[in-house]
């Protein structure tokens, strides 16, 4: 069959053909019938030519199925029992795959962590596999993806591994998922012997200081159902705890859980061992390393007020409102010269652990708040003491709240608690308690920031209410941070008068705040309709000051995932505010890294990726802990530092899959559709996968126009005519 | 007014002293004592004063109940209790709320219905008392009609026997007043916390005295035991909303768990 394209050139030359055509009918001479017809067959030509003929040929085509060999390229397949398994797999390539070819039509695939197109020379050119992972359910998917368009449910998947799968998602799913027969040759000896396997450590990322965590070791036994194998716990090599669990059939996992309670903060190194038979196949797999993040518990805080009162309430509120705090508190609910008409059991009182508290307890408490509290109908003077090494040696905080039971009014002059506060106080007797209402007019300071649009922080202090009463303060004392000051009264140095001051004691901070009626806050800005969160945020971010939490620090640092895989990038994020808390896009931000092996990497530049954070990526090369040191400056000014660490784990089992996995390859092979076989018995999938051939009918073009032959015959039509004019006189 | 008044006067007489202004109060510039004054700081003893009915049924049993309570307790009240409306802003001056009522009352408008919610949501804490010592009096479906309105979602339910506020003070203290119409109280959960606290026994009542100290409302059927449950109760309603659930903190719950167990062990025979 001959197929024409139209062209309006043939229309032209048609003209020509017809015109010629009724010229010969015109002439009467032989001759020029003759030239005149050569001429009309040279336009018929050319017109055929312009018309562009194909020919079309319709045939039956016969094609090889593809087959797609995805060959595991990670370390265990280095490893060796009674063979070398990649020494296997390139037998496989040269011999019994060799036979395949003349079924199938064949594709490599080289897997580890990712997939890669490879040809047979480079897998028989690779001596040793190195790659970290082994996710077979990552390469079916990806083979998937990488077959998809041309003949996606045609042909088959040839699976060579050892199976031992330990990144990625699930292989049995992705192997339902192919599309294709997956058919697997399993690579490495069987297990024969006895062998237990510590298969995963269960165990929270992050624990708590002086709370109890629990870790579990999930093992597996082959061939030593019944047997009992011993578990040890070890922190930085030291054997906490050992127990003995039973071991059931190869398939069931046992869990042995250790309960542990640390009592640093900081990371905790662990190991747990299934302490190995004299006869096992591999020891290697008995053993896992893990590390956990101890942190200090909840903030602690024990509150002590001199009576009930809504600023306890209040301040309870907000507390309790935050998960990261815990309160425990005492009111004096009953003053001493009241007189209780019933028996005690009556009541709900309960004696206050003075001794306990200041002399012991305190250390377990992060803040202790003191709110219009006067010491002395309950607490030894001596007893005060304590509270020096509290805050400048164990790094505790303290508060006191104002009230006519508090500083000079609460009996402190003179007593170890003057030393600590920020601000000098007065006599009892001679320090006033002012009831006068007054305003607290606010320092710029990141904890008086009620909003981050300024001028609506401005607006909301403009507008909150006046506090009733305060303790007058003689003055602040130097190195004291003022945040807050009466908006007329002067202190004895002439400065405005402190109400809310602060400093760094020692390890400690301290907050001396002279009123105790913030709770007017609260109820006056829900009373405009603004809502009472300002208040609540005051407070959140004076305790939070106070304990020195991170949220109120100018430059963070943090990796993006607490524990990394040897072998991915760790992703550094650092988080930069200017003095007033606001995003900093401008600051020039370097890191440092310290290696596990205690090398410093050179520092380099972190890009800004808006929102204050600037970030860049490390590789995380050893198994170990990453402490990353990151500075900030803008221009000549250094605008801070701040460290972090980040954990990264050796990378798999990579290192002692000696054996094969025989019972995931099978289900591999049945989910698909497709077959198992040993690779040292390849003949048999050889015989068992019978090929595919595709028959089809494929239509050929072959254009016409194209030919010589045309080019030829022109000429020829041409030169007889010119020949014809010659002998005839017509030239 | 008269308050305000006297208010401005001392303040004005203070700030004009000859050789002595607020600047330069310092040492020995006004030593000495305490002062009663200096102590009444805590607690203002606020009624809500609303339209029809009767928004005061037991007008003297505050003025009877403050030598009790001071008596007992180191709340510093104010001797002199106080009526707020809601058509103003004084309402956000006072945390704790008492609404009492023996009968129907006018509906809250719109903008005193706004001020009441914004007063639950700064933090406030209501204490409501039947006064008809009756369920479902007038007075009972004009509070559920109003609060139906502010907390549309949450509903009233019984306060659990293990609530803080029976354990703030006395060691719970039985649901009474000079009736026993129920023997609970209700409550309304809101901004974790009970914001609203109900009682149908006309509580208020049963403090009532003359100027004897006897009581003036007979309580039925318990008696006198009863009036005594009634001033436990009310003491623990105050402390509640001035304290909160401190006396849940786990370092009181052995000692209170120890005081159940003694209340509630039998007399032993000698």
């Amino acid at each position: 069959m001959i197929n024409f394209s139209f062209t309006y050139w043939a229309l032209i030359f048609t003209l020509a053909a017809a015109g010629s055509a009724w010229l010969l009918l015109k002439y009467y001479d032989k001759r020029k019938k003759t030239i005149t017809a050569l001429r009309i067959l040279l336009y018929l030509l050319l017109i055929f030519l312009l018309l562009q003929p194909v020919l079309v040929k319709t045939v039956k085509s016969i094609k090889k199925a593809p087959l797609a060999v995805i060959v595991d390229v990670s370390k265990s397949m280095n490893l060796k029992y009674s063979f070398h398994k990649y020494s296997r797999v390139k037998n496989l390539i040269k011999g019994p795959l060799e036979k395949l070819r003349e079924s199938f039509e064949i594709s490599y695939y080289a897997f580890s962590s990712g997939l890669t197109r490879v040809t047979r020379e480079e897998l028989l050119e690779l001596d040793e596999p190195k790659g970290e992972f082994t996710d077979i359910g990552g390469a079916l998917n990806r083979v998937k993806e990488a077959d998809t368009g041309s003949r996606p449910n045609n042909g088959a998947l040839l699976l060579v591994t050892d199976g031992n799968h330990n990144s990625g998602p699930d292989p049995v799913e992705a192997a339902k998922s192919a599309g294709k027969p997956v058919f697997v040759a399993g690579v490495g000896d069987l297990k024969k012997g006895i062998d237990v396997e510590l298969k995963s450590v269960q165990a929270a990322e992050l624990a708590f200081r002086n709370i109890k965590s629990t870790f579990t070791a999930v093992l597996t036994g082959f061939n030593a159902e019944g047997r009992t194998v011993r578990v040890t716990l070890k922190k930085d090599g030291r054997e906490l705890e050992s127990k003995t669990v039973v071991l059931g059939s190869a398939e069931k996992e046992i869990k042995c859980s250790f309960e542990y309670t640390p009592r640093e903060a900081g990371l905790l190194k662990f190991e747990l061992t299934a302490v190995p038979f004299d006869n096992e196949l591999n020891r290697q797999n008995n053993r896992r390393e893990f590390s956990v993040q101890v942190l200090k518990e909840k903030i602690r805080l024990l509150y002590i007020s001199g009576s009930p009162n809504y600023e306890y309430r209040f301040l309870r509120q907000v507390l309790k409102n935050n998960p990261n705090y815990e309160v425990v508190s005492f009111i004096i609910i009953r003053g001493q010269e009241d007189i209780l008409p019933l028996p005690d059991p009556e009541y709900t009182l309960i004696p206050f652990p003075v001794y306990d508290i200041f002399n012991k307890e305190i250390y377990n408490y992060d803040v202790l708040v003191l709110e219009n509290f006067s010491y002395r109908a309950f607490i030894p003077p001596e007893f005060l003491k304590n509270l020096n090494d509290y805050i400048e040696k164990a790094g505790g905080s303290f508060v006191m709240l104002g009230g006519p039971d508090a500083f000079g009014s609460g009996g402190y002059k003179n007593t170890a608690v003057e030393n600590i506060l920020p601000v000098e106080i007065y006599d009892a007797g001679v320090e006033l308690f002012i009831k006068e209402p007054f305003r607290v007019k606010p320092a710029g300071h990141p904890v008086n920031i009620l909003s981050e649009v300024k001028s609506e922080n401005e607006e909301i202090w403009e507008h909150l209410p006046e506090l009733k009463g305060f303790n007058r303060f003689a003055k602040a004392k130097p190195g004291a941070v003022i945040l807050g000051t009466h908006p007329v009264l002067k202190g004895e140095n002439g400065k405005p008068l402190p109400i809310t001051a602060v400093w760094q004691k020692g390890k400690g901070r301290v907050l001396a705040m002279a009123a105790n009626s913030t709770w007017r806050w609260s109820m006056w800005l829900a009373g405009t309709g603004r809502g009472n969160y300002p208040y609540g945020r005051y407070w959140q971010q004076l305790f939070n000051w106070l304990v020195n939490a991170p949220d109120l620090k100018q430059i963070t640092v943090a990796p993006e995932k607490a524990v990394y895989r040897q072998g991915e990038e760790i992703l550094v994020q650092a988080t930069v505010l200017d003095e007033f808390y606001r995003y900093e896009e401008t600051a020039a931000v370097s890191l440092t890294v310290q290696e596990p092996n205690g090398k410093t990497q050179a520092a380099n530049s972190l890009m800004y990726s808006g929102n204050g954070i600037y970030e860049t990526t490390i590789p995380a090369e050893k198994p170990g802990r990453y402490i990353l040191n990151v500075t900030a400056e803008k221009g000549a000014k250094h605008l801070g530092a701040a460290s972090n660490f980040v954990t990264v784990n050796a990378a798999t089992s990579e290192e002692y899959d000696i054996f094969q996995n025989e019972k995931v390859l099978k289900e591999i092979a049945a989910v698909s559709g497709g077959s198992y076989c040993d690779s040292g018995n390849m003949e048999e999938l050889v015989r068992v996968q019978k090929p595919v051939r595709e028959e089809s009918t494929v239509q050929i073009k072959e254009p016409l126009y194209d030919s010589p032959l045309f080019f030829i015959l022109i000429v020829l039509l041409l030169t007889v005519e010119w020949y014809l004019r010659r002998i005839s006189g017509f030239l | 007014m008269k308050k305000t008044f006297l208010a401005a006067a001392l303040l004005f007489l203070a700030l004009n002293i000859p050789g002595r202004d607020l600047n330069a109060a310092g040492p020995g510039s006004m030593g000495g004592k305490k002062t009663n004054e200096e102590r009444l700081e805590n607690f203002v003893f606020v009624q809500l004063k609303y339209s029809g009915g009767n928004w005061d049924p037991n007008p003297s049993a505050w003025d009877c109940f403050y030598p009790f309570l001071t008596g007992i307790t180191n709340i510093h009240p104010e001797k002199m209790k106080r009526a707020v409306e809601l058509n103003n802003m004084d309402v956000f001056e006072h945390p704790f709320l008492i609404i009492t009522g023996d009968s129907e009352f006018t509906p809250f408008s719109a903008p005193e219905q706004e001020k009441l919610k914004r007063f639950f949501d700064g933090g406030g804490i209501c204490f409501i008392d039947d006064a008809g010592g009756t369920l479902r009096s007038g007075f009972d479906r004009s509070i559920r009609r109003e609060l139906k309105k502010l907390f549309p979602v949450q509903e009233f339910a019984k306060i659990s026997p293990e609530h803080a506020l029976f354990f703030a003070f006395h060691l719970t203290p039985a649901v009474a007043g000079t009736r026993v119409a129920a023997g609970y109280l209700e409550g309304i959960e809101y901004n974790n916390q009970t914001t609203v606290i109900y009682s149908h026994n006309d509580l208020l009542g049963a403090l009532v005295t003359d100027r004897f100290g006897t009581p003036v409302k007979k309580c039925a059927p318990g008696g006198e035991v009863q009036r005594g449950e009634a001033r436990k109760l009310m003491v623990n309603i105050l402390m509640y909303g001035l304290t909160g659930t401190y006396k849940l903190d786990a370092i009181h719950r052995e000692q209170i768990i120890n005081r159940l167990k003694i209340k509630k062990a039998p007399d032993v025979k000698e």
